[in-house]
């Protein structure tokens, strides 16, 4: 399986040798876009400790008007800005690294990019600390009793104007790197040669416009109406303002999860140097499934609307199990280019797994986010089915999936490439490398385990979103323990986990050891001796097995403890 | 700076890529236009 383009490829230089020969001024915007990214983490990181405080019963120092302050600001630096910067660099590394000593298109409209996206940030925290207690998703009638709502309408719409001109610089360059634009032959060669990381980016590109376009769509007449300049009435203009926002936020998830497989696929070479033995096209192919696949199964989110029918949830319900497909089969993939690697080097059939990297920290991110992404996808899998969701969606079960999918998985597989770029951009060591051996086996632990009692206690009935959970004594007992576990052990260890991460990055930014040595630090890609050819990957095909099982289990158990509850369904 | 115009010696499945691209950003961008005209706010 091995073919003469992959033997080309394996010729070229890497994709971090790439970037770390492009061009100063692409590199320092980058990196812009990069300290943005971890100024937004860190805020998200520090109005989260606050919300241990509040939502751990057994402090009990719930205050509900700072909670929803602090909820509101920490969704959005953590969901909206972190995202929006960090998932930027990632595409202008992307960029750059096409071609040795490539260029950004315009740098010019980088920056006007970054500023755009810098000035939602401003916009939308002073918003916030103004009053606007309009949690991340601002719906209209809630949305009026705040003055301050027009300033989190405005600054979404400015990080939306900042997402579509990177994301149009970034296409712009790919354009800009086929010669021969006549040539249909050199537009197949340039996307069989790009990165299969680069070509994730290509394919997130449509999905990227379409969030901008419905965020348009969306938060101009949100604005003006917010502003007393349209004067439909708060319940009517709610109505069709959810209807429009589910198209968008259902859409803007699939960004972090095209751009963390597209990342992993960078970091299982960095870290095992093992290249893939499966044909190229077919991860890059797997990557157009979702703008295929994710804008018409926004309806999972509205499970509960009565406007929408049964037969649209049905089929909605059933279509969200399709999103799964590519992501399933990307995981196979990238555990298969380890087996492969490994066993190459002559390890026996699970003895390989032994002998992995474990020690390295973006090999442990790259790892323990595949494994927190696996278990957390088999609880999203009972949240988008119709039955379950309509009786789930209020309670703390979507708090307990969303956070290990976005912070287990997602944010630990971009620090993972973070623990790369701080060391290639400052041309320093790791600072603190036992410390950053121990952070990614920590944050994914500890969000499994505000998972696994955050989703009990949703299972129970614990409501999201409120302060108290207590009710004056009303609520069961059983509540109470369950978010004493979720909040004060899963959170509060995976706010250590986080001050783990910026410890070691920021002392390697201003300490580390200069100049870097060869191995980096712990970060240096493990030495393969191939030993003999092997192009099976039989152990790959365990993760993918489990997940399907623990969807199953997952789905079974929640049936079944809501078939104890008095509700009649139908 | 060498621009990209070499042809490869194994092209098999390119062609699907960019035809692939073409028809999935054109069907994504359809399927979301079709669902903010449903849904205006």
């Amino acid at each position: 399986m091995v073919n003469n383009m992959a033997n080309n490829r394996a010729q070229r230089p890497s994709l971090a040798q790439q970037i770390a020969a492009s061009h100063p001024a692409d590199q320092k915007l980058m990196a812009a876009y990069g300290i943005a990214g971890l100024l937004s983490l860190a805020g998200a990181f520090a109005l989260a400790a606050v919300l241990v405080v509040i939502k751990t019963p057994a402090l009990g120092l719930a205050n509900g008007e700072l909670y929803y302050r602090m909820l509101t600001a920490h969704s959005i630096l953590g969901f909206v800005y972190w995202f929006a910067f960090i998932q930027a660099a990632l595409l202008i590394a992307g960029a750059i690294a096409l071609r040795h000593g490539g260029r950004l298109w315009s740098l010019k409209l980088g920056w006007l990019a970054f500023a755009f996206t810098a000035a939602g940030l401003v916009v939308n925290m002073v918003g916030v600390f103004a009053g606007a207690d309009v949690l991340y998703t601002a719906f209209p009638p809630l949305a009026e009793s705040f003055p301050a709502t027009p300033l989190i309408y405005l600054g979404y719409l400015f990080v939306a104007a900042g997402a579509f001109l990177i994301s149009f610089d970034f296409l712009a360059t790919v354009f800009t790197w086929v010669e021969r634009k006549s040539s249909l032959q050199a537009w197949k060669t340039m996307l069989g040669e790009m990165h299969i990381s680069t070509f994730a980016a290509v394919c997130a590109v449509p999905l990227i416009f379409s969030i901008v376009l419905t965020a348009f769509f969306l938060y101009i007449p949100a604005f003006l109406w917010s502003m007393g300049r349209i004067s439909t009435d708060a319940r009517e203009f709610a109505l069709n303002f959810r209807l429009t926002y589910h198209v968008m936020f259902h859409i803007i998830h699939y960004i972090p999860a095209m751009a963390m497989i597209a990342a992993a696929y960078v970091l299982v070479e960095l870290t095992t140097g093992a290249g893939s033995i499966y044909r190229e096209t077919v991860a890059k192919g797997l990557f157009l499934m979702y703008p295929a696949v994710v804008p018409p199964t926004f309806v999972y989110h509205l499970m509960a609307d009565p406007s929408i029918t049964e037969g649209t949830k049905i089929i909605g319900s059933a279509l969200s199990l399709l999103v799964w497909i590519p992501s399933l089969l990307h995981m196979f993939i990238i555990t298969g280019m380890m087996e492969a690697g490994m066993r190459s080097a002559g390890h026996g059939l699970f003895g390989w797994i032994r002998h992995l990297p474990w020690k390295n920290p973006a090999f442990a991110s790259l790892i323990m986010g595949m494994t927190t992404f696996g278990i957390a996808g088999g609880l999203t899998a009972v949240l988008l089915q119709e039955q379950t969701a309509s009786v789930l969606h209020g309670t703390f079960a979507v708090p307990a999936y969303i956070h290990p999918m976005v912070v287990g998985a997602a944010s630990l597989i971009y620090m993972g490439i973070i623990y790369y770029a701080v060391t290639i951009c400052m041309k320093r060591d790791l600072w603190g490398p036992r410390l950053a051996r121990i952070q990614p086996y920590l944050l994914s632990v500890a969000l499994l385990v505000f998972a696994w009692a955050g989703t009990l206690a949703g299972y129970a009935g614990v409501p999201r979103r409120t302060a108290d959970i207590g009710f004056g004594g009303a609520a069961p007992e059983s509540w109470q323990a369950l978010m004493n576990v979720t909040m004060g052990i899963g959170g509060t260890l995976s706010l250590l986990a986080g001050a783990l991460f910026f410890a070691v990055i920021g002392m390697t930014m201003f300490a580390g050891r200069k100049p870097a040595s060869e191995s980096g630090s712990g970060l240096a890609t493990l030495a393969l001796p191939r030993t003999r050819e092997f192009v099976y990957t039989p152990t790959a095909l365990i993760p993918g097995i489990i997940f399907v099982l623990v969807v199953l289990l997952f789905t079974a158990g929640a049936f079944g403890i809501m078939g104890n509850r008095p509700i009649q369904f139908g | 700076m060498a621009k990209m115009t070499a042809e490869i010696d194994d092209d098999s499945g390119t062609g699907f890529l960019l035809w692939g691209w073409i028809v999935v950003a054109a069907l994504n961008l359809g399927m979301v236009t079709v669902s903010l005209a449903m849904f205006a706010p």
